[in-house]
């Protein structure tokens, strides 16, 4: 695989998504070339950036309260 | 009701509550955070939470145990929040998505250029501005953000919950990242960081 190629599929390879024999190519490319791995970092950055600032958590009090609802309630 | 398909299994009270319990209860941030990000207003995000969770109750019977829990609970939020809370969110103008998609489809680079930022862009962004971009982004481009990137569900996963071909998943989340990117770089030059080599 060339830049171009690995570039197309590299938000895919971030997540997951490429078949195995892509995911090896992609691997061995940004093992050997500079732009791409920093291209692959700056993926990987992306992604945890937006997942440690995005997770958010209803509380124990709110959980508390819809499971008491729900299981007390007549809807079965 | 979309929730009505599926093999219907007929539980006992005692059955479904272990299914609530075990099986839906441990994904109530997910579903929680999924939902302030749709509504914009954490007392209405709540509300959506409850009458999902009263909603997948109702419907359990329709539940294949075992299986993805999450996504089955996502799916049944996502429609609540489109038959009953979306007329009155406080959501961001929406901007017509067949419009935008055309808009980055003219684009000689739409569909194959890739925005990037430095990773010391990232480091020097603060909370409040990712969240605000995010938010700022039209319902469907947020929406699959937030499957991909925060909740962590695969391709496949999020074509069913949205009901689009895998395709447009790739698309809409390419997409989604670069307007997303531009934001957070416009961002990031008023600044002063160096966004791009």
């Amino acid at each position: 695989m060339n830049c171009t190629e690995v570039e197309k599929i590299m938000d895919a390879y971030a997540d997951g998504e490429v078949s195995d024999i892509d995911c090896n190519q992609v691997s061995k490319h940004i093992q050997d070339c500079k732009h791409c791995h920093e291209k692959w970092e700056n993926s990987v950055k992306y992604k945890s950036t937006i997942l440690s600032i995005l997770k958010k958590c209803c509380g124990e009090d709110v959980k508390f309260n819809i499971k008491e609802m729900v299981l007390k309630s007549e809807v079965y | 009701m979309e929730e009505e398909t599926g093999q219907r299994t007929e539980l006992t009270k005692v059955e479904k509550d272990k299914i609530f319990e075990e099986e839906f209860l441990p994904h109530i941030d997910a579903l929680y955070n999924f939902g302030s990000y749709l509504i914009h207003d954490d007392d209405l995000a709540k509300d959506l939470l409850q009458e999902t969770y009263m909603r997948a109750y109702r419907f359990i019977n329709y539940y294949e145990k075992g299986t993805n829990a999450k996504a089955w609970l996502i799916r049944i939020l996502k429609n609540t929040f489109i038959n009953d809370y979306r007329k009155t969110s406080k959501q961001p103008i929406r901007v017509d998505l067949e419009e935008t998609y055309q808009q980055v489809d003219d684009s000689a680079e739409g569909e194959n250029r890739n925005v990037d930022l430095r990773q010391e862009v990232y480091n020097n962004l603060v909370g409040d501005e990712i969240m605000n971009a995010v938010n700022s982004l039209p319902v469907d481009y947020r929406l699959i953000i937030l499957l991909c990137d925060v909740e962590g569900f695969k391709y496949d996963e999020i074509a069913k919950i949205i009901d689009v071909p895998i395709g447009t998943v790739r698309s809409r989340l390419h997409r989604a990242r670069n307007m997303l990117k531009e934001k957070l770089s416009t961002y990031a030059k008023s600044k002063g960081y160096k966004t791009q080599e």
